[in-house]
């Protein structure tokens, strides 16, 4: 089974130019647990979720790379984003789903997959909603949040996905391995 | 070559070329341009391209700096070329695109349905009296190493080009071109005298690559009409360099143009001779679309011949005779239909190896050599997706010949050589392999001189003890040239550090041998369907690794009554030989080890050989073969997942690389005084 989110579904032909800056404003984003922590990433960026199924290991990789699944005529490498994080390895189980992003590297469309303990809900998110520059500390790099917004009185951290699965960087890590 | 880019508080952009600015520099000059040029676009006033020092130019980056002056000209920015020497004058002569065509308003509106005019004045004569020329070429001529400013070369020097002009509209909007492919063409206009054969002639090692039309002097408007529909795409360009070009008077442009913009079926009317052949054009595209079909069908062919595999798996068990005997039949029908389907997407070897030529006369002759290129056993077969991924390995290894193998006519006669140098390349069948080999009857490699570059790099120990074969292997490290300076031709990539892991990327191998002052010869062994494998499957700590069938030699189950000699856990005699055995579960670290009795497995490649120490046998299977993906394509031990059934996935095991990597492991060990005690981590 497989979850399809197409974002040019969303946008109606018959909306008026307020509404318009209105969506622009609010984004959608889709809240999933990883290591026990909540994490949102725009839906627009996300090409769609598969169940957490047939994933084969890489043995002798950085533990970032979980895997890969074969999605349809192609193998696609899944990361685990709590080792990219430094923290414990995720543990996949029943609930586990694997995100798809495209994202192109040297001119080329590229897909890519990370391991979620949890796709909690989808969420619309006003600017007003989303805290740019917290105060208090992050664990993160700042270059890899955009804020973070309330979810029903609890934190979530928006991810600025495309520079947390940069391409470049994962090969560097893989390549780095046999130095 | 060298790009140094200066930045003005006042926004004025140098950018600054050294050297040679060709086809392997241009992946560096696009990431400049775009990193320096185009992030900061908003704070240029103006971009200057300082050209003084550059040697050479090319295509390739011809394509990049007209990008930019695009840019520049689109958002008001000065944009200049400055330098002194001869390729400014080519550089103005080719980009000169600063020609406002008069009367566009009043073309569109030429009256097409004021036929009798048109069609009376299709057989008019264009009163000019230059030979017109339009070339398109492959967009991948780059990476064949040929170079379309060459060929124009040779028709300026005889003083034979009245005009030139680079269509540029293919191109992609800005600098989101891939800067190694071609995206220009080029229209020329020569003196009368110059034949159309002349033109053939100096774009001959072109001319598999590309589509060349020609119109003679004063032909019948409807020709240039013709070309401009198969020019449909680019017709503003072309209809400008019509007219700056003096081809064509604007009255007849438009005609021209009315004409170009008829249907079919509207041009039988006015035409009492159709012309009979369909444009070029349109053949490559619809070669293209089958291509592309061909490839779907590969890919449910390899998908049926899985699921066929299952069924049956699932129809033995079932144990109904006449089920069976169905099953058998289908099995057997698939299996048929599988090996033809391959066979559909099968070229010839020879096609390939033709595209060197040039490369090899040319290449030789700028460096004062004389070299032919030989064929042989051109009929070999090889899978279309496999031809288009050797063509970069092999250019590497003919530059390397050109550059290091073969001497200089003096230094051959000195010798007692011929004068003509000679690379041979031979492809033949070997089981499931096909083999290309690639001989030059140069210098050969100077094994002292590899062995002693190597321990400066740090690659080897002083002492270490290396066989002929390794010692030749550790020219394919990366930053292992033999030569320190870097020659025009080999350009960046100088060495052929990147030969073998593409070789490897694909399933195969490369080898080297050679004879000191008789030259070096490159072995490459490949397989010749990727798509589907016949493999073996192994278990190891709960997980699946497929292994090619063709490497598999022998397998041992270790049971109380067979008996294995082991040696130190390290090593094992198999049929008199000791041969060095890989624990698959150590090397792989898995975390949670299992406590089965181990099983050995016996691989060979080449002439090597090696135990593979796993848990499990799960038998022989067909398998897709996928590869692992951009991502991890340096992945190292394995050469990538095989998809067996509709829900086994294994990794595919890269025997060479392994084998390869425990032996020099090995040696390591045994030879070297310091002994590190590690895992057997590849490399």
């Amino acid at each position: 089974m497989s979850v399809n989110i197409n974002p040019k579904k969303t946008g109606q032909s018959n909306i008026d130019d307020q509404e318009i800056s209105q969506r622009r404003q609010n984004n959608n984003y889709i809240v999933f647990g990883i290591a026990s922590r909540k994490y949102g990433v725009e839906v627009d960026s996300i090409s769609e979720i598969i169940e957490y199924g047939r994933v084969l290991k890489v043995p002798m990789t950085p533990s970032c790379i979980h895997g890969v699944v074969y999605l349809r005529g192609n193998m696609i490498a899944v990361i685990d984003i709590a080792s990219l994080f430094s923290r414990p390895k995720s543990q996949p189980d029943a609930r586990s789903s694997i995100v798809i992003i495209d994202c192109v590297y040297r001119g080329r469309e590229l897909r890519l997959g990370f391991l979620v303990e949890s796709i909690e809900r989808v969420v619309e998110l006003s600017l007003g909603d989303i805290e740019l520059r917290p105060e208090f500390s992050v664990e993160l790099d700042s270059g890899y949040t955009r804020g973070i917004g309330i979810v029903e009185k609890e934190m979530v951290t928006l991810l600025d996905i495309e520079n947390v699965l940069s391409v470049e960087s994962i090969m560097d890590l893989v390549e780095s391995q046999y130095r | 070559m060298k790009i140094t880019t200066s930045m003005t508080p006042a926004g004025i952009c140098t950018i600054a070329v050294i050297g040679d600015l060709d086809i392997y520099a241009a992946r560096e000059f696009h990431s400049i341009l775009t990193s320096d040029f185009e992030n900061n676009l908003s704070g240029l006033t103006s971009v200057i391209f300082d050209l003084d020092k550059m040697e050479s130019i090319d295509l390739s980056a011809m394509q990049l700096i007209m990008q930019v002056q695009k840019i520049c000209v689109e958002n008001d920015k000065d944009f200049r070329v400055i330098g002194r020497n001869a390729l400014i004058k080519e550089f103005i002569l080719l980009t000169s695109s600063d020609v406002v065509v008069e009367d566009r308003g009043s073309k569109t509106s030429v009256d097409v349905s004021s036929s009798v005019d048109i069609g009376a004045r299709r057989q008019e004569c264009s009163g000019c009296d230059h030979l017109y020329v339009s070339i398109r070429f492959d967009r991948q001529i780059f990476k064949y190493g040929l170079n379309p400013l060459c060929c124009l070369q040779s028709l300026r020097e005889s003083n034979q080009i009245l005009s030139v002009k680079l269509i540029t509209s293919a191109a992609p909007e800005g600098l989101t071109m891939e800067p190694e492919l071609c995206y220009f063409g080029l229209e020329l206009t020569c003196t009368p005298n110059t034949s159309a054969d002349e033109i053939s002639k100096a774009f001959e090692l072109l001319l598999d690559d590309c589509t060349l039309e020609t119109i003679e002097p004063a032909a019948p408007l409807s020709e240039y009409a013709l070309l401009l529909k198969t020019r449909r795409a680019e017709w503003e360009e072309v209809e400008s360099f019509l007219l700056t070009s003096k081809t064509l008077l604007p009255d007849q442009l438009q005609v021209v143009h009315a004409l170009s913009l008829l249907s079919a079926s509207e041009e039988k009317n006015y035409s009492t001779q159709p012309k009979a052949d369909a444009p070029l054009t349109e053949n490559i595209e619809r070669q293209q679309l089958e291509t592309s079909k061909l490839d779907k069908l590969i890919d449910l062919m390899g998908e049926l011949v899985i699921s066929s595999a299952k069924n049956k798996l699932l129809i033995s068990q079932v144990d109904n005779a006449r089920l069976n005997e169905s099953s058998a039949m289908m099995s057997r029908l698939v299996e048929e239909l599988r090996e033809t389907a391959l066979t559909l997407r099968l070229i010839r070897i020879g096609d390939v190896f033709r595209r060197y030529r040039r490369v090899v006369s040319d290449g030789g002759q700028k460096r004062g050599k004389k070299i032919s290129l030989t064929i042989g056993g051109g009929d070999a077969e090889l899978d279309k997706s496999l031809a288009e991924k050797i063509t970069d390995p092999l250019l590497a290894i003919f530059r390397h010949a050109i550059d290091h193998g073969i001497e200089c006519v003096a230094e051959r006669l000195k010798r007692g050589k011929a004068e003509n140098g000679v690379i041979n390349v031979k492809a033949y069948h070997e089981s499931k392999s096909i083999v290309i080999e690639v001989a030059d009857d140069g210098v050969g490699l100077d094994k002292n001189k590899i062995r002693d570059r190597a321990v400066i790099l740090g690659l080897i120990d002083k002492n270490q003890k290396l066989s002929e074969s390794e010692l030749f292997q550790l020219i394919f490290k990366p930053a292992f040239s033999m030569d320190d300076k870097s020659t025009r031709i080999s350009g960046r990539r100088d060495g052929i550090d990147f030969v073998k892991t593409a070789i490897e990327t694909l399933g195969g191998s490369v080898a080297v041998f050679s004879e000191k002052g008789s030259g070096t010869t490159f072995v490459i062994k490949l397989p010749v369907a990727a798509a589907i494998l016949d493999s073996f499957l192994v278990d190891v700590d709960k997980h699946l690794y497929a292994i090619p069938l063709n490497m598999v030699l022998d397998y041992i189950e270790i049971n109380e009554k067979t008996k294995v000699e082991f040696i130190e856990q390290k090593a094992i005699r198999f049929e008199g030989e000791v041969l060095p055995l890989i624990n698959l579960s150590d090397l792989f670290q898995a975390p949670e080890k299992s406590v089965r009795q181990k099983n050995i497995l016996i691989v060979k490649y080449g002439r090597d050989k090696a135990g593979l120490l796993v848990d499990d046998f799960k038998g022989e299977y067909q398998a897709v073969i996928k590869p692992l993906g951009d991502i991890l394509q340096k992945v190292r031990g394995f050469s990538g997942a095989a998809v067996i059934g509709s829900q086994e996935l294994a990794m595919v095991l890269d025997i060479p690389g392994l084998i390869q990597s425990k032996c020099a492991k090995e040696e390591r060990k045994f030879k070297s005084t310091t002994q590190d005690n590690d895992d057997y981590r590849i490399h």
